[in-house]
């Protein structure tokens, strides 16, 4: 058999299914891994091999017996910080929540585990998931697999790292202004941030209510489309859950492209690394060799992204906050109360408006998807920096730089599934996102196979 | 708005910490906002828009 630390979990599901692969085998093979590369990556906070050994020989015997759960059956996933666990501490990257152990497990932890899929523990992110970099001054900063000098996107640092250097199957994310995508597209995995309230965020610490998504992350599209399918759902403890039929997310998975109209928002274009640029041109190349049609669309609105998106996060994280920062105020690092703290500076009306400005936004996007199916950008305008020493200055910086680009789909509710685009000339991965209408996940996924099909990133770090 | 004295007491009297090490940060994400507000003046009637709410439905049934 080829080497399992890079297979998919659609892969490895047909292995276990038929008898040639053994969970507890596979469990233990990516716990070599982790104990190998995550003193130096820093993927997980709290890996939980003896948990993930127990469930995953629970699975085994199920499986034996004739007891297959489905394609999740002993799959091992690493779980954002963020998302509570049962009885397993759960820091949100935090030193605030560093004893903290849940009383029960997040509605989407809940369900993965419910399939059968082993757990191997919480991984790593930056602090409160309020940060793009993956920096943590408590439990470790997380390093790109591609090259341990540089980033690998936050906040959901250690699912989007522990994916790329083969330490996880699938992991979870979670996404408030690009939390999923941006480390994705840092290292070169898939990333899927959802309709909003299409999973339950039930046991998902808050950064910003109005704005937070749970959300897949893996090394293919059908694992995310896969990984979704068990995720979504009603559930009446999120008071934002939606109350909408899930579809069959892998059924349109090998349509492929052809007549499927595209706009490129000119807003996307502007103040492109030149790298990003570049890759971003041949892939505009490639999708219409593949049959799409492209235009280049003007949808001034976007503009009030960035406003909004500061005034809607650092308002509602402050308010989150608020007692904690009073009390607790050594418990952050400075990057992140400074950046709360603004929040508690903001005037009302400023984020009432801000709150205005997303309705504007989503009626232009709603006008544009009338005239196209899906919307296209690079994830994240620049190309992967490397770690500063002034890690504070530059954690605010890469918020600035990233905002305008990810924002726009939170503030808008809409979906957006971030893909590999290509390497810079340094080696790094670059990504760029589908964006949909409401709910058009499974058309992301669709648009997202078929891009992947033209295999974006040439080389891997199976070696 | 952004003034350094002016930060540190609006902070101090919403109870809140004041760490001068914060300050500049601080300054640098206000200014931000700052900034990006401008991009509000494209659209002068913003202020009839119904803002969107964490108000659900399902609380009014």
């Amino acid at each position: 058999m080829t080497d399992i630390s890079y297979l998919t979990a659609s892969e490895l599901g047909s292995f276990i299914k038929s008898k040639q692969l053994s969970p507890v085998e596979l469990t233990k093979h990516i716990f070599k891994r982790i104990d190998q590369a995550d003193p130096t990556l820093h993927t997980y906070i709290t890996p939980t091999k003896e948990i993930a050994l127990k469930q995953a020989t629970m699975a085994e015997k199920d499986i034996m017996r004739g007891d297959y759960k489905g394609p999740l059956h002993g799959i091992p996933i690493g779980i954002k910080d963020n998302y509570a666990t049962k009885g397993i501490r759960t820091t949100d990257g935090s030193k605030l929540f560093a004893n903290f152990i849940p009383e029960q497990n997040a509605t989407t932890v809940k369900k993965l585990l419910g399939a059968g899929s082993i757990m191997l523990g919480k991984q790593n992110m930056h602090e409160l998931a309020a940060g793009s970099t993956g920096t943590n001054p408590y439990y470790g900063t997380t390093r790109n697999p591609w090259n341990i000098r540089y980033m690998p996107g936050g906040s959901s640092s250690g699912g989007a790292a522990s994916l790329a250097a083969g330490l996880a199957v699938l992991t979870t994310g979670s996404d408030t202004f690009g939390s999923i995508r941006l480390p994705a597209a840092m290292c070169g995995v898939y990333g899927l941030k959802p309709t909003y309230g299409l999973i339950s965020t039930f046991g998902v610490i808050p950064t910003a209510w109005s704005l937070d998504t749970a959300g897949p992350m893996a090394r293919s599209v059908s694992d995310l489309a896969l990984m979704l399918q068990y995720m979504a759902g009603f559930d009446g403890k999120d008071p934002a859950s939606l109350d909408v039929r899930i579809p069959n997310y892998m059924k349109n998975l090998h349509k492929g492209m052809n007549g499927v109209k595209i706009g490129i928002p000119t807003y996307y274009l502007r103040g492109l690394d030149p790298d990003v640029d570049k890759l971003f041109q041949q892939a505009i190349h490639t999708l219409r060799r593949l049959g799409a049609e492209i235009k280049e669309m003007e949808i001034p609105e976007l503009e009030m992204a960035t406003y909004a998106g500061y005034a809607i996060v650092t308002g509602e994280a402050s308010t989150f906050h608020y007692e904690w920062l009073k009390e607790y105020s050594e418990d952050y690092s400075v990057d992140i109360r400074s950046f709360f703290l603004s929040g508690a500076l903001t005037a009302a009306p400023q984020y009432v408006r801000a709150q205005q400005a997303r309705r504007k936004m989503v009626k232009a996007l709603k006008q544009a998807f009338s005239d196209v199916d899906i919307l296209l950008g690079p994830t994240v305008p620049m190309t992967t920096p490397a770690y500063r020493e002034d890690w504070i200055e530059q954690n605010l910086e890469v918020v600035r730089k990233s905002m305008p680009f990810t924002a726009p789909i939170n503030l808008t509710g809409i979906p957006s599934l971030s893909v590999p685009m290509g390497l810079d000339q340094r080696g790094l991965p670059v990504g760029m996102q589908f964006m949909g209408n409401h709910l058009s996940e499974a058309l992301l996924f669709q648009i997202g196979k078929a891009w992947e099909n033209t295999v974006p990133l040439k080389t891997t770090l199976m070696n | 708005m952004n003034d350094t004295t002016l930060i540190q007491e609006r902070l101090h009297l919403q109870g809140l910490p004041v760490y001068p090490s914060d300050i500049a940060y601080i300054q640098s994400t206000l200014n931000t906002l700052l900034h990006a507000q401008n991009s509000l003046l494209a659209f002068p009637n913003i202020n009839t828009e119904v803002p969107i709410t964490v108000v659900e439905k399902r609380l009014l049934q």
